[in-house]
């Protein structure tokens, strides 16, 4: 009788480690935080489920729909194993609605009536605006974890594998690449033919748009995942070291440092009226003088959680979502809060977007949500899984 | 009076745990704090960082993985130990479980009784591997969480590890950690490593697997250990190859501690008979048909007393190391093997 019962506690055990392992195994997996963009009166938004979708910009509704093909969410890398997994143990901040692997990081990127996106496991696809058809793919071969950019005919990739690949936007043809040291998660910046991208082997990068040849570097203390900001003759860009710099465009010199950051910095700054402005994981905003470095509110504006999310600006307010789903509007002047909306009920990773007045925010419950940004009033909210 | 005492410290000991596990779960109840923040302090959060550490200082997180999982290996082989002390127990009492099953098969509430009055005889605990297993799995747990984490293979590992990373700089400045070992790329999954986890893992498992006298178990238990194998095998392939580093590293670490107490276990034994034949008759398996031709006739009609049960307890005593040695590495030493399956009470 203790010799059966043993036998199945121990048969019960074994398979429990099982299932620990199989939802641990859950965990290790990707799931994106995919973005919004917007032309005219149609918004293109990227799912957690492996979609674009066009939404008509007032009301939500649905134009069409473009899926990943089958083939790809069930590629090489963990698949549906790890999506029972993240579910189960809701360890992807999201779990309800992820019917199939979404893996998509940033926004869309938009140019002459096409959109591109870049898929997790390697593949960028060019998807016509109007109709939702695919109008070409390319593998390079590498993870995408980054936002892609469109300037002058080109698309710039950053992979896993460390390199920079510009495609031809045209056909998917690959122009050239640029080789790092580490991930390139970072979403490339283009200006005056210039791409400046960030790479987690610490550098800040600056290339030829038109052959990939390196213009200069500069070494910071730590991982560079965020997007670098251009504004004139200035990159902005913040990393892992606690530290935010601002680098001269041409030559790659160090125009000045803010250290009074306690964490990582992530997310995209966003720049208005001579202020830059950007959202930190030690829970604080940050306003600072666009030209010297010096704090331009009276103290950082404090959120609940981290900052990961990139903020944006619409008139005079500055609207930031900290990683625990709030959303703050706050005086671009002051740093003083103006409203708070907590309706979002899940993570927020993905980048804001705004247009027209009204702030676009990807939860990580897959669902989108609208708010007037003058007010914070919700104007729309949508579920995006199936 | 030399067996009373251990008892009255054991006895002290469980009511210090119980005391404690009660005034944890008060604690939880009145959320002052939670399973996972605690976990995350105490044993997550050290363990990550001093991975980092190390791969910082050995230049290489492939080495920092198999150094970590060897240190932790041996810090908690006690526990191991006595998880295999445990099972090796069990095994050796069969027979005289066996025999108590057939003479009170009429008397549940005696057979109870008098299995736990051999428990006590041989000092078997039936829950000690309960325990051993319970604090070991959240080590094993943080550290495979730890090697996720580290490596940072997508960006919400990385963004997951910022909340568990200390603030000096330099753990801040360790980060991305070199991803390239021996060849391998740790965020891919590797052939080469999928079939050294499927067949460390067997190994491990059969060395392990406590042997049955019952064809059904036998089936089942290799049935087990070659699910086992496979399912991790293929979780090796398709996960990154630094998870299937450390499990390789774990079996291989394992193996090296287990041998001196188990032997190779049943791992001597063909294993892959059943799948051709179905499931194995006990005149097919050696070990299984000694069990049975062991146990049962030599002490039918004989019934097992206390008294008999604790005069062997005593005189097998001294006979404990070389016996054991017999048991692990000498499947031809039948009178060895008969002598251990009649003296339980040898742990």
């Amino acid at each position: 009788m203790f010799n059966n019962r043993r036998t199945w506690l121990t048969k019960v055990v074994l398979i429990g480690i099982l299932l620990v392992t199989l939802v641990l195994v859950g965990c290790i997996g990707p799931r994106g935080w995919p973005g919004t963009t917007s032309e005219g009166n149609t918004l293109y938004v990227n799912t957690l489920d492996g979609r674009i979708l066009a939404l008509n910009i007032t009301n939500g509704a649905q134009k069409w729909v473009w899926t990943v093909p089958a083939a790809q969410t069930g590629r090489s890398q963990p698949g549906n194993l790890t999506s029972i997994g993240s579910t189960f143990l809701n360890c992807s901040r999201g779990g309800a609605g992820q019917s199939r692997p979404g893996y998509f990081y940033g926004a869309p990127a938009l140019a002459n009536g096409t959109i591109y996106i870049g898929y997790f496991k390697g593949v960028a696809y060019a998807i016509n605006a109007s109709t939702g058809k695919k109008v070409w793919e390319h593998d390079i071969k590498s993870n995408i974890a980054s936002g892609l950019t469109i300037a002058t005919n080109t698309l710039f990739i950053g992979s896993s594998n460390g390199n920079l690949t510009a495609l031809d936007a045209g056909n998917g043809s690959v122009k050239w690449a640029f080789s790092t040291e580490g991930e390139v998660w970072s979403t490339p910046s283009v200006v005056d033919g210039v791409v400046y991208l960030g790479s987690l082997d610490h550098n800040l990068y600056a290339l030829n748009a038109a052959d990939g040849s390196k213009r200069w570097s500069f070494t910071s203390g730590g991982v560079i995942a965020s997007t670098p900001l251009v504004v004139g003759d200035v990159v902005y860009v913040g990393s892992f070291d606690h530290k935010f710099y601002a680098v001269d465009a041409k030559t790659g010199g160090l125009r000045w440092t803010f250290e009074g950051a306690g964490d990582w910095f992530w997310s995209e700054a966003a720049y208005g009226n001579g202020t830059v402005y950007m959202g930190c994981f030690d829970h604080n905003v940050y306003a600072l003088d666009a030209d010297n470095g010096t704090a331009a509110w009276p103290k950082p504006f404090t959120t609940s959680a981290k900052v990961k999310a990139s903020p944006v600006i619409s008139g005079d307010v500055l609207v930031v979502a900290s990683e625990d789903g709030k959303i703050y509007g706050i005086d671009l002047k002051t740093g003083e809060k103006k409203w708070e909306f907590d309706g979002v009920n899940a993570k927020v990773l993905s980048p804001l977007y705004a247009a027209a007045g009204v702030v676009y925010i990807n939860s990580q419950d897959n669902r989108l949500h609208a708010l007037n940004i003058e007010t914070g009033r919700q104007i729309w909210s949508i579920r995006l899984s199936r | 009076m030399a067996q009373a005492r251990p008892r009255i410290t054991l006895s002290r000991r469980r009511i210090i745990i119980a005391l404690l596990i009660v005034v944890l779960v008060i604690l939880i109840i009145a959320q002052v704090f939670s399973i996972t923040g605690i976990f995350n302090t105490i044993v997550l959060g050290p363990m990550l960082n001093f991975l980092i550490l190390m791969s910082r200082y050995l230049g290489s997180f492939g080495l920092a993985i198999i150094v970590m999982t060897i240190v932790i290996r041996i810090l908690v082989f006690p526990l191991t130990l006595r998880q295999l002390r445990s099972s090796k127990a069990m095994r050796k009492m069969q027979p005289q479980i066996k025999e108590l099953q057939k003479q009170f098969s009429d008397d549940k509430q005696r057979l109870g009784q008098e299995i736990t009055k051999l428990y006590g005889e041989v000092g078997f605990n039936p829950l000690g591997c309960f325990f051993s297993n319970i604090v070991q799995y959240p080590i094993w747990i943080a550290l495979y969480l730890s090697v996720i984490m580290a490596l940072a293979y997508t960006p919400e590992n990385l963004v997951g590890l910022s909340d568990r990373l200390y603030s000096p700089s330099i753990l801040q400045n360790s980060l991305p950690l070199s991803q390239h070992f021996l060849g391998l790329n740790l965020t891919q999954g590797n052939i080469v490593l999928a079939f050294l986890e499927g067949l460390t893992i067997w190994m491990l498992s059969r060395m392990s697997t406590m042997q049955s006298p019952e064809p059904q178990q036998q089936f089942m238990n290799r049935l087990m250990v070659w699910g086992i194998s496979l399912v991790f095998a293929w979780l090796a392939f398709v996960l990154p190859s630094g998870l299937a580093l450390y499990w390789v590293t774990s079996n291989i670490v394992g193996m090296v501690l287990q041998y001196p107490v188990t032997g190779w276990g049943s791992l001597k034994r063909p294993s892959l008979a059943f799948l051709k034949g179905g499931i194995p008759h006990p005149v097919g398996n050696p070990r299984a048909k000694r069990s049975t031709t062991i146990s049962i006739p030599k002490r039918a009609g004989q019934g097992v007393t206390k008294k008999q049960v604790g005069a062997k307890t005593g005189s097998a005593r001294s006979e404990k190391k070389d016996a054991t040695r017999d048991d692990a590495r000498s499947p031809k030493n039948e009178t060895g093997y008969k002598e251990l399956e009649d003296k339980p009470k040898d742990l």
